[in-house]
C-alpha cells in the first residue's frame, strides 16, 4: 500500500488520505474558464500537481506525482513550496 | 507401512509418535512431523488426486507446496496442499475432483475423450442440441464437475487475526541466501524479519547435497542456524508465506490464521527457484518427480521415492540426487544425460564406479504406466546411437533446470527477460529498496549463493540506514549449465503435458497459436495455460518457448504473462480478518432500543425507523404521522451534520459557499442553506444559525456533512479567509420537537429562553438553558408543524431526551422515527438530498430558483448554474397525486413517460395519512410539470396511468401551522 | 497560542508533541494553531474546568475557538508491557515504542477510525492515549476487547472516572 508523506505528520498509508483533484489553473468562477475547469483534466506524461487531504489531521496540501512511475516527488503545504 | 529410511534421514520426523489418519476411507499411519503426502508415500500410496480435465492420476511433483497435484480435501477445508499439511490424529483426507476415489475415479473415462476437447473447445461448444441446452443441460453438468475442492457451508467460523509489522529489512526465504542476507543485515544493526514457508530454517541446505560429500552443506547449515539464533534483532517467522508485494514495500505474510501486514524499508527476496519438469508423453504419471522433490522426501521424511530409479540429469543436481538415491539404498539403473560428452563430469565418474549406467545424448520420449496409468512402470528414451530403448523403473527423477521465483520481483515492477546464452530467465529493473539473492538471482554454486545473500543483506542494511561493509559477488560459472532446454516437438500420441493443472499438451499451445492467438496474454486466456493453482510455475518457460518457436520470435520477446499477487493460495477469511463493521450511535441510542425502535443503518449511523416494537408496523408509522400533526412528537436528529463556522470572515465565507445571502444575515436568524458544486448541481442543504457577528452554527445532511466539511477546508485553503471550520456533528445531540403542542412542551421544561411567538419567531434561533441544559434551539420547517430543533452537548443527550418525554407526557409527546418523518416532509413537498436530487439536479429543476441569490457576485456553482440555465430545462421536479386505490404498484424509481418514452421518474411517493391520497414528487418533462397537467406513470407492475400534477405543499399550502 | 501565552501556560514547540504543565494538565499540540488540553486521568478535572472558564472569560480577540473535544471525542488509554502488541493489531501506523517516543503523538488511524495517538507512559508502563469520534465509542470498545482477548496478554478494562 502506497505511502504518502503528509508535510505535517510524516509518511502515512495512502488510506489515511483523500484525493481532492488536480491543481487547476482554470477557475470555475470565470465564465470563460468554466468548461475547461469542469471537464478538461490535466493528463501530463510527467509530474502532476495534486491536492490531497490527510483526514485524521485535516491537513490540505499539494503533492507532486509522476504519472508514469507514480513516484511522489514532493509534498508541501500550499504557499510553502520548497525551493 | 513400507520401510522408512533410518536416521539421519527424516529430519522432520518424530518417530516416537505414530499418528493414524485416513485417505479416501483407507486407514493409514505416519509419524509426527509427516505431511499427508509423505505419510501416504511412506505406505506406498502415490496417487493424491485426479487431474482437472482428463482425471488422470497425479502424485508428488515438487514436494514443496508449489504444484496442484497435491490438492486434497479435508472435511472443513478444501484445496489443502498435502505436501505441506502435517498429519493429525484422526484426520480424514479425501481426494478432490473424483467420482469415487483417487484410486478408482469414474471420471477417468474423460482421458479417452480428449480429442473431443481441443484447446478452446468450450468457446465453440455447448450450443446444441436446442436453444436452451446450455442453461438446461450443459451448464448444470459442467458446474458439477468444475472446480476442485468443496466448501462446507456449515463449517465452523475461522478465527483470523491481522497484525501490522514494521521492520528495517524483510528477507523472504530462509535458505542459504536468505539466512546469509538476514544475518548480515542484523549484524549491521538493522531490525530484520526473516520469513520462510518451512517449519525449519535452511531451505535447500536441509535437503540438497550441493557437492560430492554432503558434509559441507551440513556444516554451513549448522553455522547459519547458530548465527541466526544469536541475533536478538533478527525475528524469524516459520511456516509463513510472503504472498505478494505491494507499493512501497508493503507485503502480506501469511502464517496459519495470522495475516501480517509488513512495511519494510528494504526487502530481500531469496525465495529460490522452481525446478522445472520435463515434457514428454505421459510426463504426469505418479512416480515421476523432480530431483528436489526426491531429496525432500528422503531427507525430510525418510521416504524412498521407490525401489528402482532412473534419473534424468539435465544438470548437476540430477547427479547429486542420484548419489542421494544410492546412499538411501535405492537401485539406480541408469542416469540419462542429454549432454553428448560426460567424460569430464566427476559426479558421473563416481556413479559409474558405484555401478550405475550413464547414458549420454539421451532424450526421454515417453513414460509407460501400470494399471490405468496409476504409476510409472517404464520409460522409453532415445539416443542417436541406439535409437529407442525401454527401461523398467518405478520412479523417474527429473532434473531439467530452474525458473527463478520471479513473482515478488515482478509484483514490484521488475522485468523478466531471457538470456539465450545462459538459458535462464533473468530479472532486471529491480526497484529501489528491493534486492534479490540466491538462485532467484541466478546463483547455484553454494559459495556464490551465500555471498549473494551477504551482498543483498549489506545493501539492504545500508539502505535502511545502517552502515555496512559491502562484499563482492562471486560469479557462478556453472549457472548456464543448470538449465536444459529440451526439444518441444509434440509427441504424435500427445499427453505430453506443458501445464499439469489445466491438462494442456504441447499441441494445445501450438493450436492456440494456429487458431490465431499469437500474443502470450491471448494464448493464456484462450488455452488457460498458467491459470491453474500453480499459476504457471512449471509451464511458463515451456509455453514461452513453444510460442516463440511458433511465431518466429525469441523467448525474451514473448516473455511471460503478468504476475500479480497473491503468490500462493490465501483464504478469504485471512483477507477479511476479524469482521468489524463500523457503527456509530447517537447519545440516545439506548433510549431508542428500550422504546422498541427498529433501527436501520444510514451510513455508519443507526437511526430509528419507527417505534413499532411488536405492533403492526404500517399502522404505527401512520400513527406517528398523526401524532405529529395532531399533538407533538420528537425525532432524534443527532446524526445531522453540524459545522461550527467562526471568525471575522465567517459570514463572508458562508456567503461564498452557499447560494443564499448570509453575509448580512441578522444575528439570531436561521436561514436555509443550499450548496452547489462547480457544475451547478445541488450537493447538500441545511440551515445556518447566526449566533453572533462572527459565529455561525450550520447544519448539513447526515450523508453529506463529511464531504461538505472537506470541501470547505479545501476551498478555504485556496481562499485564505479568516475563518475556523469545525465538524462538530458528534459533539452535539439534536432533537426535533414538532407538533401543535411543541411550544407547550418546551415551556414545561423551563429555562431562560423566551419561547413566545413574538419572542422566538419562525426561522429564528436562540441559545440558552432549557430543562437545565445548555442548548441552541432553531425554529425551522420540515414536517410542516410548529417545530423546535434542540441541540445540546451530546453528554446531555440521553437525560434531555428523558426530560422531554416527562415534560411532554401531559401533551401526548412520543418519539417518532424516520419513516414517519419522510412522510411528513413529503406532505410539505420538501426534497431530500440524494433521494429527490441526483448528480445533475440544479435548483431550477427543483423549482428552487428562489434559493439562488441574484445580488451576490459569487458563490460556488454560480457560474455553472447560470450556464446550465441558458441551456434550458430538460426536466423538472413536480408534485403529483393519485387516488388511494389507483391500482398500480407505485414506488420510487417508477418511470414517467411522454409519448411512450421515459422522460423522468418518481423520486418520492407515499399514501398520505393526512390528505388521504397518494402523493409524490417526480421528474417530468418541463411541459408536463405544471399544476393542471398530468403525468403518465408506469408502475413496477408494468401498468400505466395518468397522475394529476398539483402544486406543493400538499398540506397546509399557506404554511400557517409551522409559522405559528 | 496567543491565549496560552497570555495565561502563562507553555505549549510544546513542535506540532505532534506534548508537554505536561506543573499543575498536571497535559498540552497536546495538534496543529500550528490547535492544542488539546487534558486533565490527568482519574482526577477531578477541576483545574481543567478553571482553565476553560478562564479561556471563556478572556477578551483576547485572537484567543481562538473551542472545538468541543470534551463532547466530540472519546478517550481511551492502553497501557502495560503488552500495549505495543495490542497497538500493532489495531493500527497500521508505526507506533512502536522506538518510533513513537514519549511526549510525541501521531494523528493517524486506529480501530478503523481517525484517531490521535499520544505516548504518555502512564501508570508506570508503556502507554498510549487514543482520542477518536465519540459516536464510534461502542464500536471501538468492541474492537478493543475482541482484539485484546486475542493477544492472550490478560488485558483488563477499567474506567477513567473522575474522582467524585
Amino acid at each position: 500500500m502506497k505511502l504518502l508523506t503528509c508535510p505535517v505528520n510524516g509518511p502515512r498509508n495512502i488510506t489515511e488520505f483523500q484525493y481532492l483533484g488536480p491543481v487547476r489553473a482554470a477557475s470555475a468562477e470565470q465564465p470563460e474558464q468554466l468548461i475547461e475547469a469542469l471537464f478538461y483534466a490535466e493528463n501530463p506524461l510527467g509530474v502532476m500537481r495534486e491536492w490531497w487531504r490527510h483526514t485524521p489531521s485535516n491537513t490540505v496540501f499539494i503533492a507532486e506525482r509522476h504519472t508514469v512511475s507514480d513516484q511522489i516527488a514532493a509534498t508541501y503545504l500550499p504557499n510553502r513550496k520548497p525551493a | 507401512m513400507t520401510e522408512r529410511l533410518p536416521l539421519p534421514w527424516g529430519s522432520r520426523l518424530d518417530r516416537t509418535r505414530k499418528i493414524r489418519f485416513e485417505f479416501d476411507g483407507w486407514p493409514l499411519e505416519g509419524f509426527a512431523g509427516d505431511c499427508i503426502a509423505s505419510a501416504m508415500a511412506g505406505t506406498g500410496r502415490w496417487i493424491l488426486s485426479r487431474s482437472f480435465k482428463y482425471h488422470r492420476p497425479r502424485g508428488i511433483l515438487t514436494m514443496a507446496g508449489q504444484d496442484a497435484n497435491t490438492l486434497v480435501q479435508l472435511p472443513d477445508e478444501p484445496n489443502v496442499r498435502a505436501d505441506l499439511r502435517p498429519i493429525a490424529e484422526g484426520l480424514k483426507v479425501t481426494a478432490q475432483n473424483v467420482s469415487g476415489t483417487a484410486e478408482h475415479d469414474r471420471g477417468a473415462v474423460l482421458d479417452r475423450l480428449g480429442r473431443f476437447m481441443p484447446v478452446g473447445f468450450y468457446y465453440r461448444s455447448f450450443f446444441r442440441p436446442g436453444a436452451k441446452s446450455w442453461l438446461k443441460f450443459w451448464e448444470p453438468m459442467i458446474r458439477k464437475s468444475a472446480g476442485l475442492g468443496k466448501v462446507d457451508p456449515a463449517a465452523g467460523r475461522g478465527h483470523y487475526i491481522k497484525e501490522n509489522l514494521h521492520t528495517d529489512v524483510l528477507v523472504v526465504g530462509a535458505g542459504p541466501a536468505g539466512l546469509s542476507a538476514a544475518i548480515k543485515a542484523a549484524e549491521a544493526g538493522a531490525q530484520v524479519l526473516l520469513v520462510d514457508l518451512n517449519p525449519e530454517l535452511g531451505g535447500a541446505l536441509t535437503y540438497a547435497r550441493f557437492g560430492l560429500e554432503p558434509a559441507e552443506a551440513e556444516a554451513t547449515l549448522k553455522t547459519l542456524r547458530e548465527a541466526a539464533e544469536k541475533l536478538g534483532n533478527l525475528r524469524v517467522l516459520r511456516g509463513a508465506t510472503c504472498n505478494g508485494w505491494f507499493a512501497d514495500n508493503w507485503l502480506p505474510v501469511l502464517q496459519g490464521e495470522m495475516l501480517y501486514r509488513v512495511r519494510a524499508k528494504q526487502v530481500v527476496v531469496a525465495a529460490g527457484s522452481h525446478e522445472q519438469p520435463l515434457v514428454f508423453r505421459n510426463n504426469d504419471l505418479p512416480g515421476i518427480l523432480l530431483s528436489s522433490a526426491a531429496q525432500r522426501l528422503m531427507r525430510h521424511y525418510a521416504v524412498r521415492p521407490g525401489q528402482r530409479a532412473v534419473v534424468f540429469a539435465g544438470n548437476r543436481d540430477g547427479y547429486l540426487t542420484a548419489l542421494d538415491l544410492l546412499d538411501a539404498g535405492v537401485s539406480l539403473f541408469a542416469v540419462l544425460d542429454p549432454a553428448a560428452d560426460v567424460s569430464g563430469k566427476i559426479l558421473a565418474q563416481r556413479l559409474i564406479e558405484r555401478g550405475v549406467r550413464i547414458i549420454p545424448n539421451a532424450t526421454v520420449t515417453e513414460a509407460l504406466g501400470a494399471g490405468g496409468n496409476r504409476h510409472i512402470r517404464a520409460i522409453r528414451f532415445n539416443t542417436p546411437e541406439h535409437g529407442t530403448e525401454l527401461l523398467d523403473c518405478d520412479h523417474l527423477v527429473v532434473a531439467a533446470g530452474y525458473t527463478p521465483c520471479y513473482q515478488l520481483p515482478l509484483h514490484a515492477g521488475a522485468k523478466l527477460g531471457f538470456d539465450e546464452a545462459s538459458r535462464q530467465f533473468v530479472l532486471s529493473n529491480l526497484p529501489e529498496a528491493f534486492h534479490v539473492a540466491g538462485s532467484a538471482a541466478g546463483y547455484f554454486d553454494l559459495k556464490s549463493v551465500l555471498r549473494s545473500g551477504e551482498v543483498a543483506g549489506a545493501a539492504a542494511a545500508q539502505g535502511a540506514g545502517h552502515a555496512c561493509v559491502h562484499p563482492d559477488i562471486i560469479p557462478d560459472a556453472s549457472a548456464p549449465k543448470m538449465n536444459y532446454l529440451q526439444d518441444l516437438s509434440p509427441h504424435p500420441k500427445g499427453r505430453d503435458f506443458v501445464d499439469f493443472d489445466e491438462d494442456l499438451q504441447i499441441k494445445d499451445i501450438k493450436n492456440a497459436v494456429s487458431d490465431g492467438y499469437s500474443e502470450l496474454e491471448l494464448v493464456k486466456r484462450y488455452s488457460t495455460v498458467g491459470m491453474g493453482p500453480s499459476q504457471g510455475r512449471h509451464s511458463a518457460l515451456a509455453t514461452a518457448r513453444i510460442v516463440a518457436r511458433e511465431t518466429a520470435r525469441k523467448v525474451g520477446e514473448v516473455g511471460i504473462t503478468t504476475s500479480r499477487p497473491p503468490f500462493g493460495p490465501e483464504k478469504l477469511g485471512l483477507l477479511a480478518g476479524p469482521n468489524h463493521v463500523p457503527y456509530r450511535h447517537t447519545a440516545m441510542h439506548a433510549e431508542h432500543v428500550a422504546g422498541g425502535a427498529k433501527l436501520a443503518p444510514v451510513g455508519a449511523w443507526w437511526r430509528p425507523l419507527h417505534y413499532a416494537g411488536k405492533r403492526d408496523v404500517k399502522k404505527v408509522i401512520w400513527d406517528e404521522v398523526t401524532l405529529v400533526r395532531d399533538r407533538v412528537g420528537m425525532l432524534d436528529v443527532s446524526t445531522l451534520g453540524k459545522l461550527a463556522i467562526r471568525g471575522p470572515d465567517a459570514a463572508a465565507f458562508l456567503d461564498r459557499i452557499y447560494t443564499m445571502a448570509h453575509a448580512r444575515q441578522p444575528v439570531g436568524r436561521v436561514r436555509y442553506c443550499l450548496m452547489l458544486n462547480d457544475m451547478g448541481s445541488v450537493i447538500d442543504d441545511g440551515v445556518a444559525f447566526r449566533l453572533s457577528e462572527t459565529e455561525f452554527y450550520v447544519t448539513a445532511t447526515t450523508g453529506a456533512v463529511a464531504r461538505v466539511f472537506a470541501d470547505m477546508l479545501f476551498l478555504n485553503t485556496q481562499w485564505g479567509m479568516q475563518v475556523d471550520i469545525q465538524n462538530v456533528t458528534a459533539a452535539f445531540a439534536a432533537i426535533n420537537v414538532t407538533g401543535p403542542a411543541a411550544r407547550k412542551v418546551l415551556e414545561a421544561l423551563g429555562g431562560d429562553i423566551d419561547l413566545s411567538p413574538d419572542g422566538f419567531p419562525y426561522l429564528n434561533g436562540r441559545s440558552g438553558v432549557i430543562g437545565g441544559c445548555p442548548a441552541r434551539i432553531m425554529r425551522i420547517g420540515f414536517t410542516g408543524e410548529l417545530s423546535y430543533e434542540l441541540h445540546v452537548p451530546q453528554s446531555f443527550g440521553a437525560s434531555h431526551w428523558r426530560k422531554l418525554l416527562e415534560a411532554g407526557a401531559p401533551f401526548g409527546l412520543q418519539p417518532y422515527g424516520l419513516e414517519a418523518s419522510r412522510i411528513l416532509r413529503l406532505e410539505k413537498g420538501h426534497i431530500i438530498i440524494g433521494q429527490d436530487t441526483d448528480a445533475l439536479s440544479t435548483p431550477d429543476e427543483l423549482a428552487m430558483g428562489w434559493a439562488l441569490s441574484k445580488a451576490k457576485a459569487r458563490y460556488v456553482g454560480k457560474t455553472g448554474v447560470e450556464a446550465r440555465g441558458r441551456l434550458g430545462l430538460k426536466r423538472k421536479l413536480c408534485g403529483f397525486e393519485l387516488p388511494e386505490g389507483h391500482g398500480i404498484r407505485l414506488a420510487e424509481s417508477c418511470l414517467v413517460l411522454r409519448d411512450g418514452r421515459p422522460v423522468g421518474f418518481v423520486t418520492s411517493t407515499c399514501l398520505s395519512p393526512t390528505v388521504h391520497k397518494w402523493i409524490g414528487l417526480a421528474y417530468a418533462d418541463p411541459r408536463d410539470a405544471t399544476p393542471g397537467s398530468s403525468l403518465r406513470i408506469r408502475g413496477l407492475c408494468g401498468k400505466e396511468l395518468e397522475a394529476r400534477v398539483v402544486p406543493t405543499p400538499f398540506y397546509d399550502p399557506e404554511n400557517q401551522r409551522q409559522e405559528m | 497560542m496567543d491565549w496560552l501565552g497570555e495565561a502563562g501556560l507553555s505549549a510544546p514547540e513542535s506540532v505532534n508533541t506534548t508537554l505536561d504543565l506543573p499543575c498536571g494538565t497535559s498540552v497536546l499540540r495538534l496543529g500550528q494553531q490547535e492544542v488539546l488540553l487534558t486533565a490527568p486521568p482519574g482526577g477531578s478535572g477541576a483545574r481543567l474546568r478553571e482553565l476553560r472558564n478562564a479561556w471563556h472569560d478572556s477578551e483576547l480577540p485572537a484567543k481562538g475557538y473551542e472545538a468541543y473535544r470534551d463532547e466530540g471525542w472519546a478517550w481511551f488509554v492502553i497501557s502495560g508491557p503488552a500495549a505495543p502488541a495490542l497497538m500493532r493489531r489495531i493500527s497500521m501506523a508505526d507506533l512502536r515504542p522506538e518510533s513513537l517516543k514519549p511526549a510525541h503523538l501521531a494523528q493517524t488511524r486506529a480501530l478503523h477510525l481517525d484517531a490521535v495517538v499520544a505516548r504518555f507512559d502512564r501508570f508506570g508502563a508503556v502507554s498510549y492515549d487514543i482520542f477518536f469520534d465519540i459516536a464510534s465509542a461502542g464500536f471501538a470498545l468492541d474492537v478493543l476487547t475482541e482484539t485484546a482477548a486475542g493477544t492472550n496478554a490478560d488485558f483488563q478494562m477499567a474506567a477513567l472516572h473522575p474522582a467524585e
